[in-house]
C-alpha cells in the first residue's frame, strides 16, 4: 500500500507541474489524452491502495478521479474529461460483454422467470415509494413550484423510474474484481440487468405521460413502438452482431483483441445512433456465443479481461471525474432523503419478494441493488433535454443522488458478496498485493 | 465516431493488406511494399480525405487530434528507446563524423536554397519561412533502412553492409530529431526565446514523465497490469505535451531515452509492449497523415519536384563523404547514397508534428511536400537500391520477402 501511495503522490505532484505549466500558455489543448493518460495510471495506483485498505479498486478509482477531475482540484480540464465518451461507451459494452458470456441458456431456464418476477416487483415497490415521497417532498422541489397536481404527478412519475434503476455495470465490475461465483452473484447481475430493462419501460412511459400533462400529445403507438424497437431491436441487432462476430472467430481468428475492442466501439457508437441500448446489444452478442460455441466464449473472456483492467480503470477514474460534487453540496437535503428512502424500499421490496433458497438473497440482495451510475446519468441527461422548463434542475437532483450511490453502492455490493461467502479469495488476495 | 470510423477502417485494410493472397494478387502495383512501409494507408487517407473524396471531413481530422498525438507519442518512445547509451558509446567517432556529415550535407543541400524560397513566399517572414526550409532539410535528411532489411532478407547483400546501411539510416533520425527541435524554435513561438522555452519544456516535461514511467514500471509485474501502464504511460506522455501545445515527438523521445538510461530492463519490457501496437498505430498515423494532404495545391506539386531532386542529390553527395570518412570502420556499398533515399515514416511524423504545432499557411505545404515526397522516394528506393549496391534492377524482392 505504501508503494503505491507513493507512486499515486508523485504522479499527483507531476499532474501539479504540469497544471502550472499550462497556466503559462495562451491557448492550452482540449486534453482529452492528458486527462486519459492521467486517470488510467492514477486510477492503477489508486485502486492499489484501495484494495490494500479492504476497498473495492472501483471506489479507488472513483475517489481518484474525484480528487483530480474539475470539480475536485481541477488538475484535468472539463472538456478532456467530457471527450472521453468514447472511452465510456467502450467499457460499458466490454463489461456487458462479459456478463453475456455467463448468460447461458441452461442459467436463463433455471432463473429466468423468478428473476424477471423478483425485479418487476422490486422495481415497482422502489418506483411507488419513491413516487409519493416526490410527491410529498414537493414543497423542497423548487422546479415542481407552479405545477398542477396532475404535472407534479407526471413528473414525479419522471424523476422515480430515474430513481429505480440500477448499475450493471458497477455490479459486473465488482463481480469480476472479486472473481464471485455462485447461486447469489448470479442471481444478483440476473436482477440488476432485467431491473434496468423495467426501468427503461417505465421511463419511457413516464416520459410520455410527462409530456402530455405538459401540453404534448399522448402517442401510444409510437410510445410501445419505441420501447419496442429499443428492447428487442437491441437483442435481434445484438444475436445479429453475435453470429457475424462467431463467424469472425472461428474463421478468421486473428488479432481477436483489436477485433472486441472494434466489435464494442460498433456496439456503443452505432447502438446510441440507432436508438438501441448498446447494454443489450453487447449482451445479446456475447449471450449467442456462449451457447452456440462454449469454446470461443471462454477465449472472448480471456480477452476481455487482456484489456479490461485498462478500460474499467479509466472508465470509473473517468466517471468520478465526471461526478458534480457541487451538485450534491445544492440539493444536499433531498439527496440524501431520497437516497434514504430508495434504499429502505430496495431493501424492504427484496426482502418481502426474494426466493427462501439460497438464504443469502433475502438478507444481501439489496446492498447489490443500492449502485447506480452511468444508465441513471443517462436517464438523468435526457430528463435535461427533453423537459427545458424543469430538466435541468431536475437534472441537478438526480445527479446528486447517482453521486452519493455510486460512492456508497459498490462497498456495498462487495460487503453482499463477501457475506454472501461467494467472494473468492485468492482473487482478494491478490488483488491486494500488486 | 471519428476515432472509430479512423479504427475499424485501418483494422479492416490492415487485416487485408497482410494477407498473403492479396499481396500475391497487388505484387504489379508494389502493393508489399506500399504494405510494408505503411505508405498504402497514407495513399487512401489521402484518396478519403477532405480534399479528394471528402469521405472523411475536416471536423473528423480534427477530432482525430488526440489520437493522432497518442501515434506520435509511440513513435517517440520508440525512438527514445531505441537509444541504448552503452552501444552508442562503444561505437567509434569516425562513425558519428560520417553519419553527421551525411545527414547535415543533405540537410543543407535542402534547406539552403529552400529557405529563400520559403521566406519570399512567407512574404518576408523570415522566422516562418526559416522554419519551413529547416522542416523540409530535416525530413530530406532522414532515411529508412527497411529496403536493407528487406534485401537482406531476400539474401541479396551480406550481414555486414546491412548493419552498415542501417547504422548509417538510424543514427541519421538523431539529427533530424535535433533539426526538428530547432525548426519548432523558430516556427511554434511568436518570438526566439518562446520557441527556445517551449522546446525546452517539452523535454523537461518528457524527462520527467521518463523517470516517473521507469518508477512505477519497476514496481509492476503482472502483465496485465504492466500493459495498463504502458497504455497510460503512453497517454500520460501525449497528453501532457499536446495539452500545453508542445511537441509531442521531442517529449516521447526525451521520455524513452531517459526510460532507456534509467529503466534497465523495464526499457526493454515497455519497448517489446510498444512493438505490439506499433503496427496498428503507425497504419493509423499514416490514414491520419494522408487525410491531411493536400495535392490540389499546383505550387506543393513544384516544390515536390525540387524537393526530390536536390534530396537525392544531397543524399548522393553526403554518402560518398560518409563512405569517405567511415573507411575502414563500415562495410558501405559504392554508391551508399542511393541506399538512403526511402524517406521513412519518422519524416512524416516530424512534419505532421509540425502541422498540428505551427499555425501557418506555409506550414500545410510543407507538410503536403514531405507526404507526398515519402510515397515518391519509396516508389524510387527500391530500384536505385540496386544500383547502390550494383545489383541488377528489381523490383521483386520486397515482394518476396514481404508475401
Amino acid at each position: 500500500v505504501k508503494a503505491a501511495a507513493i507512486r499515486l503522490a508523485l504522479l499527483l505532484g507531476l499532474l501539479a507541474l504540469v497544471t502550472g505549466a499550462r497556466f503559462a500558455r495562451e491557448a492550452p489543448g482540449r486534453g482529452v489524452a492528458f486527462s486519459a493518460g492521467a486517470l488510467l495510471l492514477c486510477g492503477l495506483f489508486a485502486g492499489k491502495v484501495a484494495s490494500g485498505v479492504r476497498l473495492p479498486r472501483l471506489t479507488g478509482y472513483l475517489l481518484i478521479g474525484i480528487l483530480i477531475g474539475p470539480y475536485g482540484v481541477g488538475f484535468l480540464p472539463a472538456e478532456g474529461v467530457a471527450g472521453l465518451g468514447l472511452v465510456k461507451g467502450l467499457a460499458v459494452s466490454l463489461i456487458a460483454m462479459a456478463a453475456g458470456t455467463e448468460l447461458r441458456w441452461a442459467v436463463l431456464q433455471r432463473v429466468g422467470t423468478r428473476v424477471a418476477v423478483l425485479s418487476a416487483g422490486i422495481c415497482l415497490g422502489v418506483f411507488v415509494v419513491c413516487w409519493g415521497s416526490l410527491l410529498l417532498l414537493r414543497p423542497l422541489l423548487p422546479f415542481m413550484e407552479g405545477m398542477t397536481l396532475t404535472q407534479s404527478i407526471a413528473v414525479g412519475a419522471l424523476l422515480a423510474s430515474v430513481l429505480v434503476s440500477f448499475s450493471p455495470t458497477v455490479t459486473i465490475a465488482i463481480l469480476q474484481e472479486t472473481s464471485a461465483k455462485g447461486p447469489f452473484s448470479e442471481f444478483l447481475m440476473a436482477v440488476v440487468i432485467v431491473g434496468d430493462l423495467w426501468v427503461m419501460i417505465l421511463f419511457a412511459a413516464a416520459a410520455a405521460f410527462t409530456k402530455a400533462s405538459l401540453g404534448g400529445e399522448l402517442d401510444l403507438a409510437s410510445l410501445a413502438g419505441g420501447i419496442g424497437w429499443e428492447l428487442f431491436g437491441s437483442l435481434g441487432v445484438g444475436a445479429g452482431l453475435g453470429i457475424l462476430s462467431l463467424i469472425y472467430l472461428r474463421r478468421i481468428r486473428s488479432e481477436r483483441a483489436l477485433f472486441l475492442i472494434g466489435l464494442c466501439f460498433l456496439m456503443a457508437e452505432g447502438g446510441v445512433r440507432l436508438h438501441l441500448s448498446p447494454l443489450l446489444l453487447a449482451l445479446a452478442a456475447a449471450a449467442l456465443i456462449a451457447n452456440a460455441d462454449q469454446r470461443e466464449a471462454e477465449r472472448l473472456n480471456v480477452n476481455i479481461e487482456r484489456v479490461g483492467l485498462p478500460i474499467f480503470a479509466l472508465f470509473f477514474a473517468a466517471a468520478g471525474a465526471g461526478l458534480h460534487l457541487h451538485a450534491v453540496a445544492e440539493v444536499g437535503l433531498v439527496a440524501v432523503l431520497l437516497v434514504g428512502i430508495r434504499m429502505l424500499a430496495i431493501r424492504v421490496a427484496s426482502r418481502a419478494l426474494s426466493p427462501r433458497e439460497p438464504d443469502s438473497l433475502r438478507r444481501l440482495l439489496w446492498m447489490g441493488l443500492i449502485s447506480q451510475a452511468g444508465v441513471t446519468f443517462g436517464l438523468a441527461s435526457l430528463v435535461a433535454r427533453n423537459f427545458p422548463t424543469f430538466g435541468a434542475s431536475a437534472e441537478v437532483l438526480l445527479v446528486a443522488v447517482v453521486t452519493l450511490h455510486e460512492l456508497v453502492g459498490p462497498l456495498l455490493t462487495r460487503k453482499a458478496l463477501t457475506e454472501a461467502g461467494e467472494v473468492d479469495p485468492h482473487a482478494v488476495a491478490a488483488t491486494g498485493s500488486h | 465516431v471519428q476515432a472509430l470510423l479512423v479504427f475499424l477502417l485501418v483494422m479492416t485494410l490492415s487485416m487485408v493488406a497482410s494477407d498473403k493472397r492479396v499481396l500475391e494478387v497487388g505484387r504489379r502495383v508494389q502493393l508489399a511494399q506500399l504494405v510494408s512501409s505503411g505508405l498504402l494507408f497514407l495513399l487512401i487517407g489521402v484518396f478519403l480525405g477532405p480534399r479528394l473524396l471528402g469521405l472523411f471531413p475536416m471536423e473528423a481530422v480534427r477530432g482525430t487530434r488526440p489520437l493522432q498525438s497518442i501515434a506520435l507519442a509511440v513513435v517517440g518512445l520508440l525512438v527514445g528507446l531505441n537509444l541504448m547509451p552503452q552501444l552508442l558509446r562503444k561505437l567509434p567517432p569516425k562513425l558519428y563524423l560520417g553519419v553527421g556529415a551525411q545527414a547535415l550535407l543533405t540537410f543543407g543541400v535542402v534547406a539552403l536554397p529552400l529557405a529563400v524560397i520559403l521566406t519570399i513566399a512567407a512574404s518576408g517572414d523570415w522566422g516562418k519561412g526559416i522554419g519551413a526550409a529547416v522542416m523540409l532539410g530535416a525530413c530530406a535528411s532522414l532515411s529508412s533502412p527497411h529496403v536493407s532489411v528487406l534485401w537482406y532478407r531476400a539474401g541479396r547483400i551480406g550481414r555486414m553492409k546491412q548493419l552498415s546501411i542501417s547504422l548509417v539510416a538510424m543514427l541519421d533520425d538523431w539529427v533530424g530529431l535535433g533539426v526538428l527541435a530547432v525548426a519548432l524554435i523558430f516556427g511554434a513561438g511568436v518570438g526566439l526565446r518562446l520557441g527556445a522555452g517551449l522546446a525546452a519544456m517539452a523535454i523537461v516535461f518528457g524527462i520527467a514523465c521518463g523517470a516517473l514511467i521507469a518508477y512505477l514500471l519497476a514496481a509492476t509485474r503482472e502483465a496485465a497490469e504492466v500493459g495498463a501502464m504502458v497504455m497510460g504511460s503512453v497517454a500520460l506522455v501525449a497528453g501532457v505535451s499536446s495539452y500545453l501545445h508542445v511537441s509531442t515527438l521531442v517529449s516521447a523521445v526525451a521520455c524513452g531515452a531517459t526510460v532507456a538510461i534509467i529503466g534497465g530492463r523495464m526499457s526493454e519490457d515497455l519497448f517489446r509492449w510498444l512493438l505490439r501496437f506499433e503496427r496498428p498505430i503507425f497504419q493509423g498515423l499514416m490514414f491520419m497523415v494522408g487525410v491531411q494532404v493536400d495535392v490540389r495545391n499546383p505550387w506543393v506539386w513544384v516544390l515536390l519536384t525540387a524537393f526530390v531532386a536536390v534530396r537525392l542529390f544531397g543524399k548522393h553527395q553526403g554518402g560518398r563523404v560518409a563512405k569517405v570518412l567511415t573507411r575502414g570502420v563500415l562495410v558501405l556499398p559504392p554508391r551508399l547514397g542511393y541506399a538512403l533515399v526511402a524517406q521513412g515514416g519518422l519524416s512524416l511524423c516530424i512534419a505532421a508534428e509540425y502541422l498540428l504545432l505551427v499555425d501557418h499557411p506555409m506550414t500545410q505545404i510543407v507538410f503536403d511536400v514531405v507526404a507526398l515526397a515519402a510515397v515518391v522516394n519509396e516508389a524510387l528506393a527500391a530500384r536505385l537500391f540496386n544500383r547502390a549496391v550494383n545489383l541488377p534492377a528489381s523490383t521483386q524482392v520486397i515482394s518476396q520477402v514481404s508475401a
